[in-house]
């Protein structure tokens, strides 16, 4: 019996993608035969990764092998799926709804609509979901998945966080004295940059003058957006303390979160939201706009709000930075979170649903 | 989620949140921020004015490519009621969208080639230059030996 793999697309440094090698890993351990199948390679990903699909042909499967698919897009996978004679597992990463995307390219808006499309479609098809967090699992209902399902955290390769972080970037941003102000995800419409630069405005021009915000993530795709979010900067009087990192090497990105003062998330759509976890991991206390995951992720850690005030926001900034006792209660709260979150834990997890699902003929 | 609400009392954010709104009555204005939607949509292009990035060039470059062809026959979603009526318009409307399609990818298909003829070029010269600085480079040795080979004789000479 093999357990393999399929996801549209297997692209580097991709959370989804990240979560498919850490699979890969774990059921390598178990013992299984397992391999990763793609229609889409990230070029800067060796072809020895994986095995590409080519337009329909399904990889051969016997019927007692199991299909894990990783759904979180727009693809044919969608509907070829049904055609594999084999049980199956769909690992749920959710999609961004098109409401968030009314701005952008119709080619945007049709990722998300054919994405919900292909998820209403295999209602019914799939004998067993992960969802990554619990606001997963409640969609999956709403869509009408009525196969058991269970919450399994997305698993994080956190040793790779341990790396040496990037020299250049910390002696630049980290040694002048400013207070960094941090988040890291895609430039797109969900994750409201937009109420992150607002409420940095606020904070910058009342409370603290020596301070930055870095937005750390590719705009690749929602240029516009990201355009527009640069001109709100320039209108706000801000754009000279606001870095707009673009797509960034992961060395970078270690060197932002070992300077930033406050993580700041003020997104309205995430299904997991894995940056979270990675400040935990920094020790880099947490102001999250309570929406969508972020409130499993979290757990009760970090600062989570009710409002987007930025006022209040800039306040909340000002005061976690200053008052060391509420900084460390609220380190405290995300290192015991963080726990949740270890490989080992989560493999651990996986494992059980795994083995139960194959065991007991989980359908 | 009451495990949430009984962790996130020992944080007591929301104190935290009701001393901070009392502060703003007393010493903060309230915010008279621009809104985002007061910000118009970008109009002059300054998104195009990033500096030069390989890897986002070629991103540019592969999605033009890949998605140059535009679809007529996107798939339709939405309840059976809506789906039968946006059929209905779609088919309705072909005789005037459908031509309009067919020209719009005929430019497509022209504009991608230009984009990914000129990546092509790009790419060609780029391994031109590497091959005229590896021929500067054996040039210069070249020349160091000649003088190198000149001493040596004249020294032999003497």
């Amino acid at each position: 019996m093999k357990v393999i793999q399929m996801i549209p697309t297997l692209a580097l440094g991709d959370a989804v993608g990240n979560d498919t090698f850490a699979l890969k890993k774990v059921l390598m351990d178990l013992g299984y035969e397992t391999s990763i199948h793609t229609h889409v390679l990230d070029s800067r990903l060796p072809d020895s990764c994986c095995e590409i699909i080519i337009g329909n042909q399904m990889p051969e499967v016997d019927e007692d092998d199991v299909v894990i698919y990783h759904m979180s897009t727009e693809s044919r996978l969608n509907f070829d799926l049904e055609t594999m004679n084999c049980r199956k597992i769909m690992i749920y990463h959710n999609i961004t709804p098109v409401e968030f995307m009314k701005d952008c390219s119709y080619t945007i808006q049709k990722h998300s609509i054919a994405g919900y499309a292909g998820l209403k479609n295999l209602v019914g098809k799939i004998d067993y979901c992960l969802a990554d967090s619990e606001f997963n699992k409640q969609d999956l209902i709403k869509y009408g998945y009525t196969c058991p399902i269970d919450v399994r955290p997305i698993l994080i390769p956190l040793d790779d966080y341990k790396k040496k972080p990037d020299s250049k970037t910390i002696k630049t941003y980290g040694s002048d004295g400013f207070t960094n102000i941090l988040f890291v995800g895609r430039i797109a419409p969900n994750k409201k940059h937009e109420d992150i630069i607002a409420a940095f405005a606020y904070y910058n021009k009342n409370v603290n003058s020596k301070s930055r915000l870095i937005l750390a993530g590719s705009n690749s795709g929602f240029e516009n957006y990201d355009a527009k979010l640069k001109k709100y900067a320039e209108t706000l009087g801000v754009m000279d303390n606001v870095i707009f990192t673009g797509h960034i090497s992961f060395k970078e990105i270690l060197a932002f979160y070992s300077i930033a003062s406050v993580f700041l998330c003020m997104s309205e759509h995430e299904g997991f939201c894995v940056p979270l976890a990675e400040a935990m991991f920094f020790k880099v206390p947490i102001i999250a706009y309570d929406a969508c995951a972020i409130p499993y992720t979290l757990d009760g850690s970090g600062a989570l709000i009710d409002s987007k005030n930025p006022v209040e926001v800039a306040l909340l900034i000002d005061r976690i930075v200053k008052d060391e006792e509420l900084r460390n209660k609220i380190i405290e709260g995300q290192n015991r979170r963080l726990e949740d979150f270890q490989y080992e834990k989560v493999k651990e997890l996986f494992a059980g649903y795994l083995k139960d699902f194959i065991n007991k003929g989980k359908a | 989620m009451s495990d949430i609400d009984n962790k996130l009392q020992s944080i007591n954010i929301e104190d935290v949140m009701s001393e901070i709104r009392n502060d703003i009555k007393e010493k903060y204005s309230d915010s008279d921020l621009t809104t985002f939607d007061d910000v118009l949509g970008d109009s002059d292009f300054s998104f195009l004015s990033y500096a030069y990035s390989d890897i986002s060039l070629q991103r540019s470059v592969e999605y033009v490519v890949s998605h140059r062809e535009v679809q007529v026959n996107y798939p339709i979603t939405g309840n059976p009621i809506k789906v039968f009526y946006k059929k209905l318009c779609r088919r309705l409307m072909a005789f005037y969208v459908n031509h309009l399609f067919a020209i719009q990818n005929d430019i497509n298909y022209h504009m991608a080639n230009s984009v990914f003829q000129l990546y092509g070029y790009k790419n060609k010269l780029n391994s031109k230059g590497d091959f005229l600085k590896r021929l500067e480079s054996i040039e210069q040795e070249n020349d160091y030996l000649k003088t190198r080979i000149s001493e040596l004789e004249a020294k032999l000479n003497k």
